[in-house]
């Protein structure tokens, strides 16, 4: 299991690598001038230049990318951001956590929320409250968080002043940008749960555990609701990393300093140094979050513990995995 | 020494609802077993035979299925109208059930150990280590090591697999054990060893049993009555030796001519003509009667009564004894 | 029954909760305290002039760098708080002489030899257009300086009464290094004290201040983008000040608990055609162009009032600007017609114009009313567009277009500043110069205007300058932009505001 681990971390690295390049190309292949716009509007030519050569745009391309990559290798260097001069890992280590805290919130709240009632709607199927839920969750999947983020400010801040309508520090101001932003996981969750509560609940080894006796709620919890919890731990590992660089317009909005107002003005300014660490920071995240998740899959299926620890590649793992189930289904032999 | 009936089906009608049609699986079923007995109930895919065993139990899918009418009298009482507590503790304690496909009835993120334990503890105080211990040792009256308590279904065979469910069942000594289909998912030696094992349980812990199955071989190896099933009803029921050797009904006929004699030479097997009815459109009148090489006019009028040609020997067919 | 009493006390934990927070955070227009918190529009960039010169970052270190030079009431150039006295000595040399004892922030004195740091690391750089011309800075003793130009710029002393020319320590610079600028050190009113990234920059009261003491004790400046979120915050009693967009303002105008302020700006957003393109080589063409676009209109239109017509290309307040004796441009579609016909078109061969416009909101509105307009005439347009950065390196940085929509904010309070970027044939480009004019009359006029340090002279050359680039209709100015802010009643804040856009926060009162 470790090894699988370590295999998996050190996996990131290539990962890493052809992100970073793939960023670097696009973003060198759109239209704009780094330097002009570092210096704005009403610098001179001269100036321009001799800016294009301080920031080393005059090199090949491949030298550029080069040399970002050896000052982060050698000196954990992330560079100064074109525009500021700020050093980009400062300014990382500023935005990052309110990112992380409130993709991480929403995403929790939606869990929290989303699961239970997917497991009620999936045990009550057909019935009122499943109807409610499934329409509940199309309507947090159709309305974009902006709108649910204006409107809540319009009747909490303003009409009622129970709630601030900016920043992230205090608990009052951290529920509507998690709620505005936690709906679409929340609603996603709930369908999420239902269906595979669906699969799991027809399945011949919940009626044996009826069989013997058990309370209704440990058959839904204990039982289904534990071989049902894969492709939802699948789902949350994705939301969570959609957030994580996604959560632009709800940051502009609730005026909180997080990751995707960083990359979208990073961007807008052709600021190479702090896109390429940023998006490095969301690749990396959602990597490891993928390999949280992975890992989860483990301790909640024995089978596939069993073919992570045995395999001596991570692709061949799930080969493996999948190959073994099979087997398993078929063999009758002792 | 009077052997007690400990369980009475008296006149049970389930139905399936799909797609607004009303599937009758179960049709006015009269069935009794006493204790220490062993009852098989024989009869094709579809005749009613899992929905019966399903529905002592109570544990019937609840959004298509429902049981429309009779009663199911257990040591005195009728267990449809319990309420569900009581229902919960009658199941496993009182009431077992070993099901058919071992490959899909264990939970595969539970060791084998922890899902024998579930069943002692939801019908016994026992501290940890008792439950532990409980658990080890029906372990091994099934014949797997004890070694094997935190190993995962995925890691037993079929037949491992198997005896894994019959220790469940018989984990807190139940008065009665259903055992739908034990043996069909296995092939034909590991088969033999499970029924084994079973026998030798059921006279150790004197439980009654209801085997269900289609295989008149296992029913002549373990079953002291047999009950013969067919459309939802039982059309025939007796002791071994009354339904070997002096079956009476038309589909028992048919079903026991079907078996292949090794002493013969024939190059046809004989079957019954035609197939099970639909049971969302039964024909009136006796089920069988559009098979029937007996059948008459007033077969196909009314539904014929039961019939003792015999004590204790019950034959659901106007012809009865009159052959 | 278990069940039930969890249940029960979950809920009332929930509600109880909610009660707290529930009640207690109304804050409805509040009595003003020592805290003064000003809504910015734009992000703030960085607090160090020499790499970060946009507007609204210098609003923030405005307050803590102070310049040589400032402007009197009757605009002319004076020297400032830590100035003594400065003369020009010849063509390219001026002389200065400052006061004694200022202390910078961190308890040193401020020296000569500051200055000469502060102006000549800005060489070559952002603040390029502010100190390029020095040659360099003479340190002459403690307290005094000359300030040799390579060439006679008659523009340069405008350009020391910019904030981005302010004084800094060297000593704080050379040890801050990178990150100098989280803790920048200047002599003014305000001392830096906290900048939470993406959020704020907090400054605190300098009480060592050698000058006038400001009133309030703490300073925050709030970067809010977002025009809604900018209105909202002010509702709610967030911020104190904001600047307003135009569809915002209604909310605050007639409301006793806020004053609304206008405000001239340097900016204004104008037509402009590509020197090079033969489309509108004809002078007939752009002439037919002007005529059939009411600037007025789309004045009302785009900013709901909230905006001047435009006359002349340099701002009102600019000095040097003929806007006051220039005509609106005229609405005459009819003899748009006539021109276009004389030019050679007709409804067979019609003119075709690419128009360059850009994503933001009021360039989008004006150029969509444009085509409108074009269209009357018999002018089809083609629209590119897409954000201001992708448009700057696709079509401003190599000339391919015939018209296009643009904003320009004059950066100094002097013409040249605005003059040189946008029309001389050096600037060409990306950096302003979007006309692509190639004029040798035009560039020598600019050159000229620029060495003079003769104000006649030079107004007598801006006036030329204007009045060709306006008759040759090269460029059609819209509008001129009018800031609107609005600020909780109580505080005095409107005498700050600047047409310059560096409104100066130090002097704000309230009266309470």
């Amino acid at each position: 299991m470790v090894r699988y681990i370590i295999r998996r971390i050190l996996f990131l690295i290539p990962t890493l690598l052809l992100v970073s390049f793939f960023v670097f190309a696009i973003i060198n292949a759109a239209p704009g001038d780094p330097a002009q716009l570092a210096l704005g509007e009403g610098a001179t030519a001269e100036a321009v230049e001799a800016k294009r050569i301080e920031l080393g745009l005059d090199k090949p391309f491949l030298v550029q990318y080069l040399t970002w990559l050896k000052d982060i290798v050698f000196h954990f260097d992330f560079g100064n951001s074109y525009r500021s001069n700020i050093s980009v890992s400062y300014q990382i280590t500023q935005y990052f956590p309110n990112t992380l805290k409130l993709a991480g919130l929403s995403v929790l709240l939606g869990v929290l929320i989303g699961v239970p009632i997917g497991i009620i709607a999936a045990v009550k199927q057909y019935s009122v409250f499943d109807n409610i839920v499934m329409s509940f969750a199309m309507l947090g999947m159709s309305v974009p968080a902006f709108v649910l983020a204006l409107s809540m400010i319009l009747l909490f801040s303003i009409h009622l002043q129970w709630l601030p309508s900016s920043g992230f520090s205090t608990f009052s101001q951290m529920i509507m940008p998690v709620v505005a932003l936690g709906m679409q996981p929340c609603a996603i969750c709930a369908r999420m749960t239902r269906s595979s509560m669906l699969e799991v609940i027809r399945l011949d080894y919940i009626r044996t555990v009826r069989a013997k006796g058990q309370k209704e709620f440990k058959v839904i919890v204990n039982h289904a609701l534990k071989n049902a919890v894969l492709p939802i731990l699948t789902t949350i590992g994705l939301q969570f990393g959609a957030l994580i660089g996604g959560a632009f317009v709800t940051e502009t909005i609730f005026l909180i300093p997080g990751f995707g107002r960083l990359l979208v003005t990073a961007v807008t300014n052709r600021d190479y140094p702090l896109v390429m660490g940023g998006v490095l920071c969301v690749a990396m995240v959602v990597a490891l979050t993928n390999l949280v998740i992975d890992i989860a899959y483990a301790f909640v299926d024995p089978r596939v513990k069993a073919a992570f620890k045995s395999s001596s590649s991570s692709f061949l793992a799930h080969m493996k995995m999948k190959k073994s189930l099979k087997n398993m289904e078929q063999s009758n032999a002792r | 020494m009077e052997n007690s009936t400990i369980l009475e089906i008296k006149d049970l009608s389930v139905s399936y609802t799909s797609s607004n049609k009303e599937i009758k699986a179960v049709r006015g079923l009269d069935l009794a077993i006493r204790q220490g007995e062993t009852l098989g109930l024989v009869g094709e895919t579809g005749a009613g035979k899992t929905t019966t065993a399903l529905s002592v139990l109570r544990i019937l899918p609840e959004v298509s299925s429902s049981i429309k009418s009779g009663e199911i009298m257990f040591e005195g009482r009728d267990i449809l109208t319990l309420s569900r507590k009581e229902m919960r503790e009658i199941r496993g304690r009182d009431i077992a059930m070993i099901f058919q496909d071992p490959m899909t009835s264990l939970d595969p993120v539970m060791t084998v150990g922890r899902q024998i334990e579930e069943m002692i503890s939801l019908h016994t105080d026992c501290d940890k280590k008792e439950l532990r211990s409980r658990a080890e040792a029906m372990l091994e009256v099934v014949g797997i090591r004890k070694d094997r308590f935190d190993d995962y279904p995925h890691q037993f065979s079929g037949g491992m697999k198997q005896r894994v469910g019959i220790a469940i069942a018989l984990s807190c000594n139940p008065k009665l054990l259903i055992a739908d289909e034990p043996t069909t998912a296995l092939d034909v030696t590991i088969q033999a060893q499970v029924l084994n094992l079973m026998n030798q349980l059921k006279e150790k812990y004197r439980t009654a049993m209801i085997l269900i199955t289609h295989d008149l071989g296992v029913v002549a190896e373990i079953c002291s009555s047999v009950a013969i099933m067919y459309a939802g009803q039982i059309v025939e029921y007796g002791s071994i030796e009354q339904i070997y050797g002096n079956h009476m009904h038309p589909y028992t006929e048919g079903l026991f001519d079907s078996i292949p004699d090794i002493e013969e030479e024939k190059s046809e097997l004989k079957v019954i003509d035609g197939l099970p009815p639909d049971p969302s459109a039964l024909p009136a009148g006796c089920s069988f009667s559009p098979r029937c090489p007996y059948a008459t006019d007033r077969c196909g009028e009314s539904c014929p009564d039961d019939v003792q040609v015999e004590p204790g020997h019950i034959v659901k067919c106007i012809l009865a004894g009159k052959k | 029954m278990k069940k039930a009493k969890i249940f029960l006390s979950v809920l009332i934990s929930v509600l109880a909760i909610c009660s707290v927070y529930a009640g207690g955070q109304s804050e409805a227009a509040p009595e003003v305290s020592d805290t003064l918190r000003i809504a910015l529009e734009s992000n703030i960039g960085g607090l160090d002039p020499r790499t970060t010169v946009d507007r609204y970052s210098g609003n923030v270190y405005g307050n803590i760098y102070e310049p040589l030079l400032t402007y009197d009431e009757a605009g002319n150039i004076v020297c400032n708080t830590i100035t003594e006295s400065f003369e020009q000595t010849d063509d390219v040399t001026y002389h200065f002489v400052i006061k004694p004892g200022i202390k910078f922030h961190n308890g040193d004195e401020m020296k000569a030899s500051d200055v000469k740091f502060s102006l000549e690391r800005g060489i070559g750089t952002s603040m390029d257009y502010l100190v390029g011309d020095i040659s360099s800075v003479d340190v002459l003793g403690d307290y005094e300086f000359n300030i040799v130009l390579k060439a006679s710029n008659g523009a340069f002393l405008a350009g020391l009464t910019a904030v981005q020319t302010g004084i800094l320590s060297e000593k704080a610079v050379t040890e801050g290094g990178d990150s100098y600028q989280l803790h920048p050190i200047g002599t003014g009113p305000y001392r830096f004290s906290s900048w939470e990234q993406g959020v704020c920059v907090t400054l605190e009261r300098n009480e060592e201040y050698h000058g006038n003491a400001p009133y309030f004790k703490t300073l925050v400046f709030y970067e809010i983008p977002d025009s809604t979120s900018r209105a909202n915050q002010l509702e709610v009693g967030e911020v104190d000040i904001a600047p307003l967009a135009a569809i915002d303002v209604a909310r605050f105008e007639g409301n006793p608990a806020y004053n609304v302020v206008r405000a001239n700006t340097y900016g204004l957003i104008y037509i402009g055609m590509n020197y090079q393109s033969p489309a509108v080589a004809d002078q007939n063409v752009r002439d037919a162009i002007a005529y059939a676009v009411d600037t007025a209109a789309i004045t009302n239109a785009t900013f709901l009032g909230n905006a001047k017509v435009a006359t002349a290309i340099l701002s009102p307040n600019v000095t040097f600007s003929i806007a006051a004796e220039t005509p609106a441009n005229e609405y005459n579609p009819e003899k748009a017609k006539e021109l276009l016909a004389a030019a050679g078109y007709n409804d067979s061969n019609k003119l075709k114009l690419t128009l360059v416009i850009d994503t933001r909101s009021d360039v989008t509105s004006v150029g969509t009313m444009l085509k409108e307009y074009l269209n009357q005439v018999g002018i089809d347009v083609d629209i590119v567009t897409g954000d201001k950065t992708t448009m700057s390196g696709t079509y401003y940085a190599n000339g391919n277009y015939d018209i296009f929509v643009g904003t320009w904010y004059c950066a100094t309070p002097d013409a040249n500043s605005q003059i040189t970027t946008t029309f001389h044939s050096s600037c060409n480009g990306a950096t302003g110069g979007y006309c692509w004019m190639n004029s040798p009359e035009m560039d020598k006029m600019i050159e000229d205007a620029r060495s003079s340090t003769d104000p006649a002279v030079r107004a007598e050359l801006y006036k030329e300058i204007q009045t060709t680039v306006q008759d040759g209709k090269w460029w059609v100015p819209v509008l001129y932009y009018v800031d609107c802010w609005s600020g909780k009643a109580g505080i005095d804040f409107a005498s700050v505001l600047k047409p310059t856009g560096y409104h100066e926060w130090w002097k704000v009162t309230a009266n309470q």
